[in-house]
């Protein structure tokens, strides 16, 4: 796999986008939080400096001056371990006790660098302030030596994560890119799978379906389409040219003897004509087939109009009665005469369908047969059935019965094309019309049903 | 009878012209569908035979040209195979009738002669005769030796055709057409069956048939020769 197609996939790039987002934000939250919390510690500090000033301050008006001195003395050292500064000056500036030269005096608060000889511990920047006290200086303050390393650790620590998420989020953005990519590459390979003519191949689909694999899903459907689709055109141009090979092999070798039968000075008549019957059936699936075709491409379509099917109906049914006795057989028509039973549709076409329905009942049923031909409504749709109780089609074929070119005598010995169910399939399709072929026990029935008026 | 043939094929031309010929007839054929045009503006002829597609000009578009400047020679439409629905086009456009490609020529032959027959007949006739058959086409009748025989619709249809064709073959194909509307190849044995029906009523009870077979080609309708 190409590492250059995770970088720059689009997965990829939105997590690096969002550690970017993350960092900014980190850093804003960082500099807002950092000033926040500096803030607050002076505040405290000043209020605990505060606190130990008025403590001091009540020492000196209750006991005097030298209790003051002392209590600081007394003192310093224990607050200098909490490193706490206390220092006593008099007007001159000279540290009266206390363990720290303050430096020059000053006023208010200050920031100051302060050191205390043989105590390291104590050294460190401070916050302190200096009060007048009776004739004394008092300065009190407080390292805050703390405050800055807690500064630096607080930036270390934002340091720290931000490098550890970014770390994290192109990881995860790499092995999310890296999936989505290998995915995207299944789907390349498959697509060209299928391209180069194995049409079984399928698009995997994983369990957490995320948008390729909706993707896929769609295109698994398409591919299984278009394979169904491959899979008849393939099987139907092998019929083609099985049906096709047949009559023109026939008409071949016929042709071949007439003209064996002419040299040798004999009447070829017979065979010419059988020639020409083999030669007619073969224009007859040509014919059958382009119709089909142009069917199926839309071209086909005369004007859709109101098309009264009880009245077509009846008139092929007369016709189609005849047929049927000169074949020792029966036909009834049964039409539900109550009911406006008109629909949308090509009459050439309808009319085909229909006269397609009964002669395949003719052909392919046995002297004796009742055929019915019917037409009415179901649930507001106009159904036409065409049933006779002559030896039907199995089960398991009668789906196979509207592809093209089959026949149910395996053999192939009827006359028929084999293309009549075929052709009225397609018609039936342009029209919108449900067709369904049932079990007549015994015998078969062809239901279409047209498309119930809007 | 004078034909023109307009037919871009030289081998399907050749036949038909050698056909039309053995059967008496003259033939002037061009292979272009402006020449199919400009003959017909200047010369006179019984039936036009025109090619769907030509080069030059469709047949189709010379029909129109020929109905727009007021011909009314009779024109049959060639057409290719499967195209079973430019029929009702050709037909709108002028054509007197349409004949799918490959054709027998003997079908040919009978629509030819069947166009020439339909202009002088369009004369609403009350009454059809062939020798001592009637066809009353008002009260829908038909008397055979003053008997009255019973039709079925199709029947009638079958019969009215075949008599006012008296004398000439008309074919399985036409007899489809223009029974039945049927502009497809139905498969099946209708024709055959409604004739022998038709038989059974008006030739069998008599002595003299009067619906002849003609092989391969169709039927006729004729008294004793």
């Amino acid at each position: 796999m190409d590492r250059g197609s995770v970088f720059s996939g689009g997965s990829f790039r939105a997590t690096l986008y969002g550690t970017l987002v993350f960092i900014l934000t980190l850093a804003v939250v960082g500099v807002l939080a950092n000033h926040y919390i500096k803030t607050q510690l002076r505040a405290e500090i000043r209020m605990q400096v505060e606190a130990t000033i008025a403590d001091l301050q009540s020492i000196h008006d209750i006991d005097g001056p030298d209790a003051l001195m002392a209590a600081v003395a007394n003192i310093s050292p224990l607050y200098a371990r909490a490193h706490l500064v206390v220092a006593l000056r008099d007007a001159a500036g000279n540290t009266l006790s206390g363990l720290v030269d303050a430096g020059p005096g000053f006023e208010g608060w200050t920031t100051r660098q302060l050191a205390l000889p043989g105590q390291s511990d104590f050294a460190g920047l401070y916050y302190l302030t200096s009060v007048p006290v009776g004739d004394f200086e008092l300065i009190v303050g407080q390292n805050i030596g703390i405050i800055d390393s807690m500064e630096a650790t607080t930036l270390r620590v934002l340091l720290a994560v931000g490098a550890v998420m970014t770390l994290v989020f192109i990881t995860i953005g790499y092995r999310m890119g890296r999936a989505m990519q290998v995915k995207l590459e299944k789907m390349a390979d498959t697509l060209e799978t299928v391209a180069a003519g194995d049409t079984d191949a399928r698009l995997p689909v994983s369990a957490e379906n995320d948008q390729i694999d909706r993707v896929s899903r769609t295109m698994n459907l398409h591919l299984s389409r278009l394979s169904d689709l491959m899979v008849s055109t393939k099987s139907s141009a092998a019929a083609i040219a099985h049906d096709l090979k047949r009559p023109l092999a026939r008409s071949y070798l016929q042709l071949e003897r007439a003209i064996a039968k002419a040299e040798a000075g004999a009447d070829p008549l017979d065979d010419l004509e059988e020639t020409r019957h083999e030669l007619s059936r073969l224009s007859d699936i040509f014919e059958t087939i382009l119709r089909i075709a142009r069917i199926e491409a839309g071209q086909a379509e005369g004007v859709m109009q109101r098309v009264d099917l009880a009245e077509m109906a009846a008139d092929l049914g007369e016709t189609f009665e005849v047929v049927a006795e000169e074949s020792g057989q029966s036909l009834s028509l049964w039409i539900d005469r109550g009911q406006d039973l008109s629909v949308r549709g090509d009459a050439g076409m309808l009319s085909q369908m229909i006269v397609n329905l009964l002669q395949n009942a003719v052909s392919h049923c046995p002297k004796g047969t009742q055929i019915t031909l019917g037409v009415g409504r179901v649930n507001r749709r106009v159904c036409l059935e065409v049933a006779d109780n002559g030896p039907g089609i199995p089960d398991t074929e009668r789906e196979n019965a509207l592809l093209h070119f089959f026949r149910a005598d395996a053999s192939r010995s009827s006359d028929g094309t084999g293309l009549g169910l075929a052709l009225v399939k397609t018609i039936a399709d342009r029209h919108g019309v449900e067709l369904r072929l049932a079990d007549n026990g015994p015998g078969l029935r062809v239901t279409a049903c047209f498309p119930a008026p809007e | 009878m004078k034909i023109l043939l307009a037919e871009d094929d030289p081998k399907v031309a050749e036949f038909v012209t050698s056909g039309l010929e053995e059967n008496g007839h003259s033939v002037d054929h061009v292979s272009d569908g402006r020449d199919a045009l400009s003959y017909c503006m200047y010369n006179d002829c019984d039936v036009a035979v025109l090619d769907r597609m030509m080069p030059g000009m469709e047949g189709l578009s010379v029909v129109k040209a020929l109905r727009a400047a007021g011909k009314s020679v009779p024109v049959l439409m060639l057409t290719a195979l499967g195209d079973v629905d430019s029929r009702v086009e050709g037909l709108e456009g002028g054509a007197d009738d349409y004949l799918t490609k490959p054709f027998h020529f003997s079908e040919l032959l009978a629509r030819i002669v069947s166009l020439t027959r339909r202009k002088t007949e369009t004369a609403d006739v009350p009454e059809l005769k062939v020798h001592d058959l009637t066809l009353d086409l008002l009260s829908r009748t038909a008397r055979r030796q003053g008997q009255v025989i019973e039709l079925q619709s199709k029947e009638f249809a079958l019969l009215e055709i075949l008599m006012r064709n008296a004398g000439r073959v008309v074919t399985r194909t036409m007899l489809l057409e223009r029974v039945w509307n049927f502009n497809f190849e139905p498969n099946t044995t209708v024709v055959e069956t409604h004739i022998s029906r038709l038989r059974s009523k008006i030739d069998k009870p008599f002595e003299v048939p009067l619906i002849h077979t003609i092989r391969n080609m169709g039927y006729t309708m004729h008294g004793p020769r």
